[in-house]
């Protein structure tokens, strides 16, 4: 296809979310525009761990998506899917070290029952019943949950954005857009674009695009280390601390403890993380927080003392005011479209987005379940939904 | 205790006199390096061998005098790594003598690292860094038995064969892919002493017999019959060299990955030495006591003294031997096959790094990040240290090398166990309750 | 004085002060220290510890650089080829 400055639709941001929009549209049809101010996967999406994770969403609404997301996704990985190769199913191992973390695995266990998720749970108990050997004594108890995976958000990125056939252009940043009875202009660092219909991606870049969406910029550090030695099993899963969830989903995670996570990537490495700053200083990391989170990391898992750290990082998620991620249509602008604050969920929420947005797209339907994230709840006086 | 004591990382020439002249300035320094030993790569432990290189260990003699003069008002920890320096003012050693501290201000005198190209077969067991071999020779006496080869191209390739040769182990032959002995005058314009030095060490090449293979490159080894192969090239001319051991140099750059600007939040930091700019030992010297004086200055230690800038006449000097080795651009060699390894750690291939070039169009570059994140070069645990510079000849210029490496710290790989073993001497509340 | 000697996979290698666990393996002509988990060899390569070429497990330490770790007498070394060797690294 020969580029051309008019599109059905143009997606500003080539995370994994405008990315999975891009694929989605394409396969509907759309002839699409992907622009991006950097390159691919160049914010959150090349920067998170990857937890496809319906456990740490908060009950109700976010549960529900995440689930639902997760179970299309699963599907995508079949056979000749797009996400085959790369999304992994895998087992998910939460701890409790205090009675506060403890009372976290008892809402999560009452969660999964409730809502008949397609997560469950396979075991429940002591440390030394858990399939994870050489856990350390901090942990009391340990949840197996069966159901969810992994998904690298820049592997998935790369998938979709390979298989939709459509136009990228990068470097190229959205500046400003037009909408008008016969689509939307698109004013961009190198010129200006014309589309039908046009999707604003651009994570924590939508700040500065949409003044009237709140949102916050909230930095987390990671910590990747060595391969290990073959000798030492590889965790089948992450070891994600119930503090994790609490510091997700309830008004913070009080004396619980440090919300640490240990997330065994396929070659042996391990990823350790991660902090929820409010702040938005991508790349800023520091030594007395990375020693806190590897001190707690150890006292779970005290192999890791001997593993070598190779490199510290850290990445800027976009929050929005309400917890919920901001999805739908402009209030007043029909054919603009944003998708944005995800915070920590978006590679897990991916692929459920993608595949609504391209239906309402195509279709200028748009889906119930997503009603509730619609931008215009912060314009009008209704309650936000929690 | 809050320890406020200014970090020099790297005792090489540049590192050591710094240490020197600010504890001559009633400072006491927080020297550190990762090597067993003090002298960088230049002076590496020589004192184990005199007769070696009878200059160098007098202008080390000097320097180590000097050093253990003010040595009672140096913290010196060898065996320790600097890890990490971040906003907030802190670093962090690790290792035999880790620690965590608040430094008043900071020298990265950490030298430089060798360039080698790649090359088909230069993953091999037995082939390394020539200077590895010099290494092994300054600290030990003794170099790896069997045959040795040296290929590449600059001056330190001379250097090393002449101590080979002095140790009573030549090399079979120097490969020297540019053709320095070609312009005679050129050379003369040489400071005198880099110009004694360098002809001395031709002179014991020729006296030894030392074939020097000007013009010829090195294009691939291989292994036969228990032997490295190396496959040499003239003007089209095929050769072959079968030996034990194969040191390869194609010159030097600054050892400053890790090393940014970003890192300094408010305290003063300088380089120092080749870790600022390659400029050889003697400039590396007097570099270390400018980065001093200029911290002495940043902390008011000193009456209104100004940075002095870099001394011009090392700058012309290494100009001059640049135009001396002049050659071909890295990797423009057509014959390197796409199976050639680039990135050691994570042994991915020319033919990966082309690919993933080639899936770029008109309207999209391959962005650093994609370099690293999807392809993986610079991701492994040397961090980009060697495949970097040649990721980046092969990239389009709009591709920022400072993006591809990223600058994140550990600047080397550290043991968990270290990093919290690292007593805590930065006296901040906030992370008190770690232990 | 007796040879000090340090046990490289359970073998004793002869070495003199001064030695770090590279230089001892290389006199004993010993240039292939294991294989790395990309499967190339681990051997020295950069000789100052930058290249992470030359990893080894020493006892009492854990995994370091065999070129920057000083000999101690008795000292068990092993190679790390038994490290794992899968698809390339994703983090
Ligand atoms: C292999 C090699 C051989 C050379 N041989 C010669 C020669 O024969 N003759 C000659 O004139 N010039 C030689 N040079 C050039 C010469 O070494 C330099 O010009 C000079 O030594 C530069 O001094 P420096 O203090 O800046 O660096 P160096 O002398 O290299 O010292 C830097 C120090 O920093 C340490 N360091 C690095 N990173 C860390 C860390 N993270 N934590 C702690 N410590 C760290 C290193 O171990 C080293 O000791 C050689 C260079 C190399 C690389
Ligand atoms: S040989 Fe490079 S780190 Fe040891």
């Amino acid at each position: 296809m020969q580029p051309t400055d008019s599109y059905d639709l143009v997606i500003a941001g080539a995370g994994i979310i405008g990315a999975s929009v891009a694929w989605h549209a394409t396969q509907r049809g759309l002839r699409v525009a992907v622009i991006d101010a950097k390159g691919p996967a160049a914010a959150a999406s090349g920067a998170s761990d990857g937890a496809v994770s319906v456990a740490s969403k908060r009950p109700g609404l976010m549960a529900n998506l995440a689930d639902a997301s997760l179970c299309y996704a699963r599907e995508m990985a079949q056979h000749n899917g797009i996400l085959k190769g790369i999304f992994h199913p895998r087992p998910t191992f939460i701890f409790a070290r205090s009675a506060p973390e403890s009372a976290a695995l008892d809402r999560l266990t009452r969660m999964l029952h409730d809502q008949s998720l397609s997560v469950s749970i396979h075991q429940d108990g002591a440390a030394q019943t858990s399939a994870i050997s050489g856990l350390g004594k901090d942990i009391t108890r340990v949840i197996e949950l069966q159901g969810e995976a992994h998904m690298l958000g820049y592997q998935a990125t790369h998938a979709y954005l390979s298989a939709a056939k459509c136009d990228l252009f990068w470097p190229r940043s959205l500046e400003a857009y037009e909408p008008g009875p016969e689509g939307v202009r698109v004013f961009t660092s190198a010129g200006e674009m014309n589309c039908a219909q046009l999707v604003i991606a651009s994570g924590i870049g939508t700040m500065g695009l949409l003044p009237n969406v709140p949102m916050i910029a909230r930095s987390g550090q990671l910590i990747v280390s060595d391969r290990g030695p073959a000798s030492e099993p590889n965790l089948p899963g992450p070891l994600t601390s119930a503090a994790y969830l609490l510091d997700k989903t309830a008004n913070g995670r009080g004396d619980a403890g440090l919300p640490v996570v240990i997330d065994p990537l396929r070659t042996g490495q391990v990823l350790i993380g991660s902090t929820r700053e409010d702040h938005g200083t991508e790349r800023q990391t520091d030594i007395a927080i990375v020693r806190r989170l590897l001190h707690s990391a150890v006292g779970c898992l005290p192999r890791l003392a001997e593993r070598r750290i190779i490199r510290v990082f850290a990445g800027v998620r976009s929050a929005s005011l309400d917890g919920l991620p901001i999805v739908g249509a402009l209030p007043e602008e029909p054919n603009v479209i944003c998708a944005t604050g995800f915070e920590g969920d978006g590679i897990c929420l991916s692929a459920l987005i993608g595949r609504e947005i391209a239906a309402h797209l195509a279709t200028g339907q748009s889906s119930p379940d997503l009603a509730a994230l619609t931008p215009g709840r912060f314009s009008s006086q209704e309650a936000i939904p929690a | 205790m809050i320890d406020t004591r200014p970090l020099i990382v790297g005792a090489g020439p540049a590192g050591l006199r710094a240490a020197i002249t600010l504890s001559d300035a009633g400072l006491h320094p927080v020297l550190v390096d990762h090597a067993p030993g003090i002298g960088g790569a230049v002076y590496a432990n020589l004192r184990a061998q005199p007769n070696l290189t009878p200059k160098l260990t007098r202008e080390a003699r000097i320097l180590r005098q000097d050093f253990d003069r003010v040595r009672p008002r140096v913290d010196l920890r060898l065996s320790t790594a600097f890890a990490a320096f971040d906003q907030t003012g802190t670093a962090l050693l690790t290792g035999q003598a880790g620690m965590m501290f608040k430094p008043r201000a900071v020298i990265f005198a950490t030298g430089a690292r060798e360039r080698i190209q790649p090359r088909p077969g230069w993953t091999l067991a037995g082939v390394s860094s020539a200077g590895a071999l010099q290494i092994a020779l300054k600290t030990t006496g003794t170099l790896p038995l069997g045959r040795l080869l040296l290929a590449g191209t600059g001056p330190l390739l001379y250097a090393i064969a002449a101590q080979m040769v002095a140790a009573d182990r030549p090399p079979v032959a120097v490969i020297e892919t540019g053709n320095p002995l070609r312009h005679p005058l050129m050379a003369l314009r040489l400071p005198a002493r880099v110009l004694t030095e360098a002809t001395r060490y031709i002179g014991q090449l020729l006296l030894a017999g030392v074939p020097i293979l000007s013009g010829t490159d090195l294009t691939r080894i291989e292994t036969r019959n228990g032997a490295l192969i190396a496959h040499t090239s003239r003007q089209g001319r095929w050769a072959e060299i079968s030996v034990d051991h194969i040191g390869l140099h194609d010159g030097l750059a600054r050892n400053d990955f890790g090393i940014s600007a970003e890192m300094t939040g408010q305290t003063p930091v300088f380089q120092a030495g080749d870790c600022r700019s390659v400029l050889g030992r003697w400039a590396a010297e007097e570099d270390g006591k400018r980065a001093a004086e200029q911290v002495l200055h940043a902390l008011n230690a000193t009456p209104g003294r100004a940075a002095i800038a870099p001394d011009q006449r090392f700058i012309k000097t290494q100009t001059l031997l640049a135009k001396l080795f002049a050659r071909a651009p890295a990797l423009a060699a057509p014959e390197l096959p796409d199976d050639t390894v680039i990135c050691r750690c994570e042994n991915r291939s020319l033919g990966d790094l082309k690919q993933a070039l080639q899936t770029a169009s008109e309207q999209t570059q391959t962005t650093a990040r994609t370099l690293r994140l999807t392809e993986r070069f610079g991701m492994g645990p040397c961090q980009g240290r060697q495949c970097l510079d040649w990721v980046a000849a092969l990239t389009p210029d709009t591709t920022s090398f400072a993006d591809l490496r990223g600058n994140r710290w550990p600047i080397k790989p550290v043991r968990v166990r270290d990093i919290l073993d690292a007593p805590d001497f930065t006296a901040d509340p906030s992370h008190q309750d770690l232990k | 004085m007796s040879v000090q000697t340090i046990l490289w996979n359970g073998t004793p290698i002869a070495f003199l002060p001064g030695d770090t666990i590279a230089s001892a393996l290389s006199r004993a002509g010993i240039t292939e220290f294991g294989l790395r988990q990309t499967a190339l060899p681990a051997a020295i390569f950069c000789g100052i510890g930058q290249c992470q070429n030359c990893l080894v497990s020493i006892e009492g330490i854990g995994v370091a650089e065999a070129c920057l770790t000083l000999c101690d007498a008795e000292q068990s070394v092993r190679s790390l080829s038994d490290h794992r060797l899968t698809e390339s690294a994703h983090d």
